[in-house]
């Protein structure tokens, strides 16, 4: 059963594998599923997970402290790019929920964060309501939003749906356009600050989010809270429905599974996810209009999922950390040690663009599984044993 | 009436040169199964070239043409040998997106060395029009469908009389028995690239003087070509040529209707409805699928 499913150009994922390697005569299949639904497989997961918490706790400690930086590294700067980051991951995490899981790919994304724009400035800005209360319902509307364009598109495939859902993205440009004129006018759509509902203890009641700490904490709640949730759909009989219809939906029709709903499912998800990061990159940036959402946006989240690594939830994470944090380095790279130069000092944007491209064509050119895919080279070399699935 | 004609006739013009866009474009389609988001780069690379050779130099056309011709055949070229090349086999939007990163860095190159400032409208085409019963031709507008018209003769005797011509065909058609008959993919590939580069160059060339500005949003013009080619069926050749035509004259019909922010929408409008009738495009195949 585990091998139908295998797919080799994905990085191996916890859905659909049962170990992949054959641990010796004794394991039976009713022992090898139990070891695969655990939620930790083994001590080395368990390192990695412990490495990640500490990390968490450890950046705002590490960016509030007053240091100065050797050699003029945008220290603090990275602080804000890592917020910016972590609204990108969740983006990024859903729309790697249809591209890398479901292969479903849909340039609708912008549309959903355009969604989630209009719903914070209607709920948020004109109704007065708490962020906290505006993020599911978004959820829920973009949920409802994602059906209604996902059924078209299960007529469509490959790359007919991709420009179809371009057309989608230009529509909901469009239609933020006309709502932005008819309530706000051309300045943009302005967003309160991020606050809090009253009735949380403590300090947490009512409280405000506008420095960069605050908003970490509470896009880690959020959006590692969002996340972990994806994550586990991934690891259930759900995710494990979306890579078969990815690799070949007719014969997971004829195994019982409804490529119809599962892509449904995912869409809905997907959308639902973008949704609510529109809502938090609408309050976290305080100011929209129909001219940020790009298409360029969008192509970036797929660059993050592609380089990030198919079908990943880390590599997801590490993709969007990448595209959000690259740029920023680039750019103080070319600053110090070309400051001199007028030519790139003039251009330094065009410049860091074309290192950035340069970039991406360079990666999926010699490594295609994208960093998750290094990382997991790395680790099979380095690790004597069989690999345990780490995801 | 006359502003309906007027309008068929604008967006025929219109039309015209994105249907030699698209032409390109799906030629490398139908080679390489690449969808190239780069074209539209190349198509302003076009743009930006005859505005700052014509207009700000003052170089004849003649050597214009040849330049902008030579610059994208060599872009052409060398993204198929140093890219495309080494990605044979990857999954397909893995390679769509090595695309996006060329774009990324053809659209920065371009900034570097023109600068990123809007110039105007380079002076080429005639400026005259002449009255045919109350409705007012521009001869611009005749002159780009002349050109397009001859683009598209010189293309079809490319296809259909030149061996070059043939071996795109027989590897468009069927790679495995292109190989068996001996005909070498790669140089298809390349010249499916170069062919593609230089017409979307040419594509930005005669651009250049029908649309107001030439600015890095062009690259968002080019992207027109998407739908134009889904429209006809993307692996179609007379499909994309119909399908761009479809798009110039939904343009400027939404344009004169319903207003300037409805261009960028109305050719994925038009590509919804005819998807929606039939998903395979106009010209295009059912697709069966092997399971």
């Amino acid at each position: 059963m585990s091998d139908v499913v295998d797919s080799e150009r994905a990085p191996t994922t916890n859905a659909g594998k049962g170990g992949g390697r054959k641990r010796g005569p004794a394991t039976s299949p009713t022992a090898r599923y139990r070891r695969e639904l655990r939620l930790i497989h083994g001590w080395r997961e368990m390192l990695t997970y412990g490495v990640v918490i500490a990390c968490i706790i450890a950046v705002p400690y590490l960016f509030s402290m007053p240091l100065i930086p050797p050699a003029g590294l945008p220290w603090a700067a990275t602080f804000t790019a890592i917020n910016v980051a972590l609204i990108a991951a969740l983006a990024a995490f859903s729309f790697n929920l249809l591209l890398g899981y479901v292969h479903q790919i849909s340039m609708a994304h912008g549309a959903f964060l355009a969604l989630g724009g209009i719903i914070a400035a209607q709920l948020g800005t004109l109704g007065g309501w708490s962020i906290v209360y505006i993020l599911p319902l978004s959820a829920v509307v973009g949920a409802i939003v994602g059906v209604i364009v996902g059924v078209p598109a299960l007529r469509l495939r490959g790359l007919y749906l991709l420009v179809a859902t371009l057309g989608v993205h230009f529509f909901a440009v469009l239609l933020f356009k006309k709502y932005q004129l008819a309530k706000f006018g051309f300045g943009g759509v302005n967003y309160p600050v991020a606050s809090l509902p009253d009735w949380l203890p403590g300090p947490l009641g009512g409280a405000q989010i506008y420095t960069d700490k605050q908003w970490y904490w509470f896009l880690i709640v959020v959006v590692g809270g969002t996340i972990l949730f994806g994550k586990n759909v991934v690891r259930t009989r759900y995710g494990r429905a979306f890579l078969a219809v990815r690799d070949q939906d007719v014969v997971a029709a004829i195994t019982g599974v409804d490529p119809a709903r599962v892509k449904i499912l995912a869409f809905a998800l997907s959308s639902a996810m973008a949704t609510m990061c529109g809502v938090l990159g609408a309050y976290y940036y305080s100011n929209r209009a129909a001219e940020s959402f790009t298409l360029e946006a969008v192509l970036f989240f797929a660059i993050m999922v592609v380089v990030g690594g198919f079908a990943s939830v880390q590599g997801s994470v590490i993709g969007a950390f990448f595209v959000t944090l690259v740029p920023l380095y680039l750019d103080w790279f070319t600053r110090r040690f070309f400051a001199d130069s007028e030519v790139i000092s003039n251009n330094s944007s065009a410049i860091n663009a074309l290192l950035f491209g340069a970039l991406i064509v360079l990666v999926l050119r010699f490594q295609p599984k994208g960093l998750a895919g290094i990382w997991l080279a790395l680790r099979r070399r380095t690790l004597e044993r069989g690999l345990e699935r780490n995801d | 009436m006359t502003q309906f004609i007027q309008l068929l006739v604008a967006g025929l013009a219109l039309g015209s040169l994105y249907a030699v866009v698209a032409f390109g474009f799906v030629t490398v389609f139908k080679a390489t199964s690449v969808l190239n988001f780069a074209h539209g780069t190349m198509f302003m690379l076009g743009a930006y070239l005859t505005a700052s050779m014509i207009a700000e130099r003052d170089i004849p056309l003649v050597v214009t043409v040849l330049v902008v011709v030579l610059i994208s055949a060599a872009i052409g070229a060398v993204i198929h040998l140093g890219i495309m090349r080494g990605m044979v086999g990857q999954a397909l939007f893995t390679v769509v997106l090595a695309t996006i990163g060329i774009e990324i860095v053809l659209k920065a190159l371009i900034q570097i060395f023109f600068g990123a400032e809007e110039r105007g409208r380079v002076d080429m085409l005639p400026r005259s029009s002449s009255q045919v019963g109350g409705v007012v031709i521009a001869h611009a507008d005749l002159v780009l469908i002349g050109c397009s018209v001859l683009m598209v003769i010189g293309l079809v005797v490319l296809f259909q009389r030149t061996t070059l011509g043939f071996k795109m065909r027989a590897v468009a058609d069927n790679l495995e028995a292109a190989k068996v008959v001996g005909i070498n993919p790669q140089v298809v590939f390349m010249a499916s690239w170069i062919l593609a580069a230089v017409l979307a160059g040419i594509g930005g060339l005669l651009f250049s003087s029908y649309g107001s500005v030439v600015s890095l949003d062009l690259a968002g013009i080019g992207l027109r070509v998407f739908p134009a080619a889904l429209i006809g069926g993307l692996a179609s050749f007379p499909g994309a040529i119909v399908g761009g035509v479809i798009v110039g004259v939904a343009e400027q019909f939404a344009g004169g209707y319903l207003g300037g922010e409805w261009r960028d929408v109305a050719p994925y409008a038009v590509m919804f409805v005819v998807l929606l009738v039939r998903p395979q495009g106009i010209f295009g195949k059912k697709e069966a699928q092997r399971v």
